[in-house]
């Protein structure tokens, strides 16, 4: 298993009162809680969320088969450990193998530049019966603009932003990004 | 058609130039500066026919999962070796996983016309085969102290085996998928070269990477310093020069074989300038200068064909190389214990 040999650590973050459910926060392969995962666990402790942050070290080759979305899917049961609560989701790419899992139980749900060109990750996010939140740029290239405009609840496109959700024109565009997917997440929990 | 070079090194270059050369757009892919796009992310946004992914071996199958995660059609030509051995598990599951995708590894002698002439003096010979050798040695000590060409799963074995058992395979006639099992019940390495038992002839095969020239010689037909390089049997240290014969031996005697850059330095398109021969069973020597880039017009070949053919075009073989491949290292590295040994 590939799993078996790999190391995955948690950090936690507590909100300071009784928590309203467990979020897991899933990293991409490369991106490990980085700006966007960082704004979104202030919002989410504001919000009363316990976070659970995941670290882990993936296969350097992501297949994006069977074996994968099920690593993933193990990697989110392990961070869950039998938590029969209100659960959130929160996925950066690579962790968007999360969302068959995701919808099949229907756990809320973020979804930071998901792979929407994987076919079981569109699927998933069309289907999401529970509150659901998309974010992915117009330059990243695992956006399915189709895809996009079928995922259910709310999406926001960011436009010339890639899978990093960088925009090419410098830091404090970039960081503008990041206010606009900052009050994207306060909006959706305020409504969700 | 665009065809999107991925990793700029000395291979990454040649595929450049070549494919400029032919008159084919081409767009570059590598972290260091003077690539068009620094990363995959960036140039997947690109409208790209066909990627060649030319990067280090460890790095071919990142590159490749993530082109078929983003385009599972993607149309590929991979530089050989496709992977490295601890990843044949995961290239066997992106296979599966992505059926339309074509995937080819790279084969540099796949149209050279000189191993295409070999082939058939084989296919229309009477007296039929008795040997077969290829070698390729080159000197390449200072590559290993500057870090380039190191493979540190398949190590020597990276370098040249690959050619060697295609052109033998080509030459011979008999199917690379049966090599797995040759290796496991007929193949002896001694004296640097790996022989292996066919029922009525053997294929001798040797690369030498410090220079040392073990296979079949004929310093009669190179010129100037490559006569004498070859002769002694060694190539100096940092030397380009690159032995490259084939020799095949018919049951009556007759000897044909191919040269490659036997003109080295000596004349002016001496890369592209091949020697084939043959020495008759009175010992007269005929020999005919074949002018030819093998490299381009392969690479060129395999990417029209993953450009203009069906999906799913694959090379078969990319596995039961690798499997290959890692049989011939543990061959000479078990080789290696034995000298040691003695």
């Amino acid at each position: 298993m590939i799993g078996a040999r790999r190391e995955t650590r948690y950090v936690d973050h507590d909100p300071g009162r009784e928590p309203v459910g467990l979020c897991v926060m899933l990293p991409g392969r490369v991106y490990p809680p980085g700006p966007a995962l960082f704004f979104t666990t202030v919002s989410l402790l504001a919000h009363g969320w316990r976070v659970r942050q995941v670290w882990w070290e993936p296969p350097e080759v992501i297949v994006y088969d069977e074996q994968d979305y099920a690593w993933v899917a193990d990697q989110l049961d392990l961070a869950l450990d039998g938590f029969d609560g209100r659960v959130l989701v929160v996925a950066k790419s690579l962790g968007s193998l999360a969302a068959p899992v995701a919808t099949q139980r229907a756990y809320e749900s973020i979804w930071l530049t998901p792979l929407l060109t994987q076919a079981p990750i569109a699927t998933a996010l069309r289907d999401q019966p529970a509150q659901q939140l998309t974010v992915i740029g117009t330059a990243d290239p695992f956006n399915d603009p189709a895809a996009l405009a079928a995922c259910s609840g709310a999406t926001v496109e960011i436009p010339d932003a890639d899978h990093l959700l960088e925009v090419p024109d410098g830091a404090v565009a970039t960081a503008k990004v990041h206010v606009t997917i900052a009050e994207a997440v306060e909006d959706w929990l305020v409504g969700s | 058609m665009i065809v999107a070079v991925v990793g700029l090194g000395k291979v990454g270059h040649l595929y450049l130039r070549v494919l400029r050369s032919a008159g084919i757009k081409v767009i570059s892919v590598d972290p260091r500066g003077h690539a068009d796009h620094r990363d995959l992310d960036q140039a997947l946004r690109r409208s790209v026919d066909v990627w060649v992914i030319a990067c280090p071996t460890a790095s071919h199958m990142p590159a490749l999962a993530k082109l078929l995660a983003v385009e599972p059609a993607s149309r590929v030509l991979v530089e050989k070796p496709i992977c490295e051995p601890s990843q044949v598990d995961e290239l066997r599951r992106l296979l599966a996983r992505y059926p339309e995708a074509s995937v080819l590894v790279s084969d540099a002698y796949s149209h050279s016309d000189a191993v295409a002439r070999l082939r058939d003096q084989v296919v229309g010979s009477a007296a039929g085969l008795r040997e077969i050798s290829v070698d390729m040695s080159k000197n390449r000590t200072r590559d290993v102290e500057l870090g380039r060409f190191v493979d540190h799963e398949l190590g020597e074995t990276a370098y040249e085996w690959t050619h060697m058992y295609r052109i033998a395979s080509c030459i011979g006639g008999f199917d690379l998928a049966t090599m797995p099992s040759l290796l496991e019940e007929r193949a002896n390495y001694r004296g640097r070269v790996l022989e292996i038992e066919f029922p009525d002839w053997s294929l001798r095969l040797s690369s030498g990477i410090d220079g040392e020239i073990v296979g079949a010689r004929r310093p009669e037909l190179y010129r100037g310093k490559n006569a004498k390089m070859v002769e002694v049997g060694s190539i100096p240290y940092s030397s380009e020069f690159r032995h490259r014969a084939i020799e095949v031996t018919f049951k009556d005697g007759v000897v044909a074989g191919v040269l490659f850059e036997p003109f080295y330095e000596e004349v002016p398109d001496y890369k592209n300038t091949h020697l084939y021969y043959v020495l008759d069973e009175s010992g007269r020597t005929d020999t005919v200068e074949m002018r030819q880039n093998h490299f381009s017009d392969s690479s060129i070949a395999q990417i029209q064909s993953l450009h203009a053919g069906p999906a799913g075009q694959r090379s078969d073989l990319a596995l039961t190389e690798i499997q290959v491949l890692v049989q011939t290292a543990s061959l000479l590295a078990a080789a290696e214990v034995r000298e040691e040994v003695s």
